[in-house]
């Protein structure tokens, strides 16, 4: 295990922001801390880097102590949200930054730098200043700066969150490859479900301070452990009494055994999917969401006002 | 922008530029007028009179020494208000604005009290120790310093608090001392902040009259500053120093601002 968190509390005068949180993070993985706002993701990183200080509990990096480590001690590589660029300094002096304070020879820094320089796609971008980058580009310079010191953790904080959905896409999926390449055990922020699905080894689920599941994407999607984790990881939508996901209901244009009748009430087109509003004819007369494929909707021709029964596929 | 019309543009123009010129350009311009009345007679008098010179040199001490004190306590201050929590913070940061808002007169009066060798608080004692503090420099600088405590400060806090602290927490996890962070993160980023702050110290410094005038009481070819003697000399009918210091005075503050001007990089704004 490369983190160990253990107990670790915080409060904020009388809030809880984090509460007795037991975590171990394995070696060389993409962990995803996934959650909504204001459960404690940030607080429970920025006490892993050193930046904050948890009330009780302990921390323990690559099996050294580091509770009562100052951040600069931790060898831990620290990527904000908002890049927090050296904005007086150069590209390349940003990414020399940590190399310089620790001394390392002038040849040996430069080298360094230029390789990765390379590796996040800006040697031709050395020599300007953050200012003169797009968001994007910043934030791959922060990722070089943190990686330059060769953290044995690298923690971003929502480290796309600032960017356009499509740099975001973009960047998530550069962030996998870089991992694959690189190997550096790596805990990132967000509060995207998809982000975390797509690009996580492991995600940790954080609600009120608390964890609520860890698991593989997979295991956390199928196999969440309660109905915070469940609606969190994607749409759901209420079927005799439970929570399932709306593509988990498979859709008759005829009466099957165990089928619970409906009528579709609305339907809506969204690239490949098609979601339905069906009413269920029974005493409530409920309204749930169904998923299907549009070619599930082609063969049965389903269309508003159309009757159908339901069946739910999973568990 | 909101559109406006023509016609009240020129006017609102107009406005401003009579406004400007009837309060600064036009006095400012008569001194210099007055200067040079006789060519440089005025000046050249006024620079071989020795008491005069021993005045320009004593405000160019008080200030130069208090300008160092108030950049040192200035930076740290605001450091210590933006970036740390600590009892009293808010009084402090209350107490700071104190000499913007206090007249001059109040304050020289006050060091006064504390500080006069007879029966001040502190005063007596000094005396006794053989340091003089009223009727001499380290009043006036203690007077000066005083007045022109703000202006460093009200500079560079509200840039600390712009530029936020994850540059700074950047630099600690990427193995940087506190000191480390101090020299090479902080002051880099409040560098400009500074360097207005200074100037501006430095301008009100060497303008400083009132507190001045009491403190250093005034006495001719000891603890005169070129404020001072402007005020002597005027009212001793020397009218051509008086106008030949004036003009070094607001020549002095003329150079502050090219020095800025010039200083401040092409792209901040
Ligand atoms: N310095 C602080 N002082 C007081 N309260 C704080 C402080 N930092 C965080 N909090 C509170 O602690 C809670 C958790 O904050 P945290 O930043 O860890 O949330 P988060 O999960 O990162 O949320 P987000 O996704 O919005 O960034 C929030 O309710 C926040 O208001
Ligand atoms: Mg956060």
């Amino acid at each position: 295990m490369s983190i160990e968190i253990t107990g670790v509390n915080k409060r904020f005068g009388d809030f809880v922001a984090l509460d007795n949180v037991n975590l171990s993070i394995p070696t060389g993985q993409l962990t995803a801390l996934l959650g909504p706002s204001g459960g404690g993701k940030s607080t429970l990183l920025r006490i892993i880097a050193g930046l904050e200080n948890a009330d009780s509990g302990s921390v323990v990096i690559e099996g050294t102590e580091a509770t009562n480590l100052p951040a600069q001690k931790r060898n831990v590589g620290f990527v904000f949200q908002h890049y927090a660029a050296f904005k007086h300094m150069s590209v390349a002096k940003n990414v020399a930054f940590g190399l310089e304070i620790r001394k390392r020879p002038k040849a040996e820094v430069k080298e360094k730098v230029e390789e990765l320089l390379g590796l996040v796609h800006l040697s031709q971008f050395a020599d300007r200043l953050p200012s003169q980058l797009s968001g994007g580009q910043r934030q791959r310079m922060a990722l070089a700066r943190a990686l330059a010191i060769e953290p044995s953790v690298l923690l971003l904080d929502e480290p796309f969150g600032a960017l356009d959905a499509k740099v975001r896409k973009e960047l998530r999926e550069w962030l996998r490859r870089l991992h694959d390449e690189v190997h550096v055990t790596t805990v990132f922020v967000t509060h995207d479900q998809e982000e975390a699905l797509e690009v996580a080894d492991e995600i940790v689920v954080i609600n009120e301070g608390r964890i609520e599941q860890i698991g593989s994407p997979d295991t956390l999607y199928d196999a969440p452990s309660n109905d915070f984790v469940m609606s969190f990881l994607g749409p759901t939508t209420q079927l005799n009494g439970a929570l399932v996901r709306p593509h988990d209901i498979e859709v008759f244009a005829h009466p099957v055994e165990n089928g619970i009748p409906a009528r579709i009430a609305r339907e809506l087109r969204v690239g490949f999917d098609v979601r339905l509003w069906v009413e269920l004819l029974d005493a409530a007369h409920e309204e749930i969401q169904v998923t299907v494929t549009r070619a599930t909707q082609r063969s049965l021709a389903l269309a508003e006002g159309n009757d159908v029964w339901l069946v739910p596929t999973s568990a | 922008m909101v559109r406006t019309h023509p016609a009240l543009r020129l006017v609102l123009r107009l406005l401003v530029v009579g406004y400007l010129v009837m309060l600064v350009a036009w006095p400012v311009g008569l001194v210099v007028t007055h200067t040079f009345d006789h060519g440089f007679t005025a000046l050249d008098n006024a620079f071989a009179d020795p008491n005069v010179v021993h005045a320009l040199k004593m405000t160019a001490i008080v200030s130069v020494i208090s300008v160092l004190i108030n950049l040192v306590f200035g930076v740290t201050i605001s450091i210590l208000l933006v970036r740390y929590e600590f009892w009293g913070k808010r009084a402090l940061s209350a107490l700071i604005d104190v000499p913007l808002s206090v007249s001059p007169v109040v304050v020289g009066l006050s060091l006064l009290l504390v500080y006069n060798p007879i029966n001040g608080w502190f005063g007596a004692g000094l005396a006794d120790a053989g340091i003089k503090i009223i009727f001499s420099t380290p009043g006036m600088i203690m007077a000066t310093t005083f007045v022109a405590l703000p202006l460093v400060i009200r500079e560079v806090v509200p840039v600390l608090e712009e530029i936020g602290d994850d540059q700074e927490w950047a630099a600690r996890s990427l193995g940087a001392s506190p000191v480390q962070v101090l020299r090479r993160i902080t002051l880099p980023s409040i560098k400009w902040a500074i360097v207005y702050g200074v100037v501006l110290a430095l301008a009100r410094s060497i303008g400083e009259f009132g507190a001045v005038k009491i403190v250093s009481g005034n006495i001719v070819g000891s603890t005169q500053t070129a404020t001072t003697v402007v005020e002597e000399r005027y009212q001793n009918f020397d009218q051509p120093t008086a106008y030949a210091i004036s003009f070094l005075l607001a020549f002095a503050s003329v150079i502050c601002i090219v020095v800025v001007a010039v200083l401040r990089p092409k792209n901040e704004s």
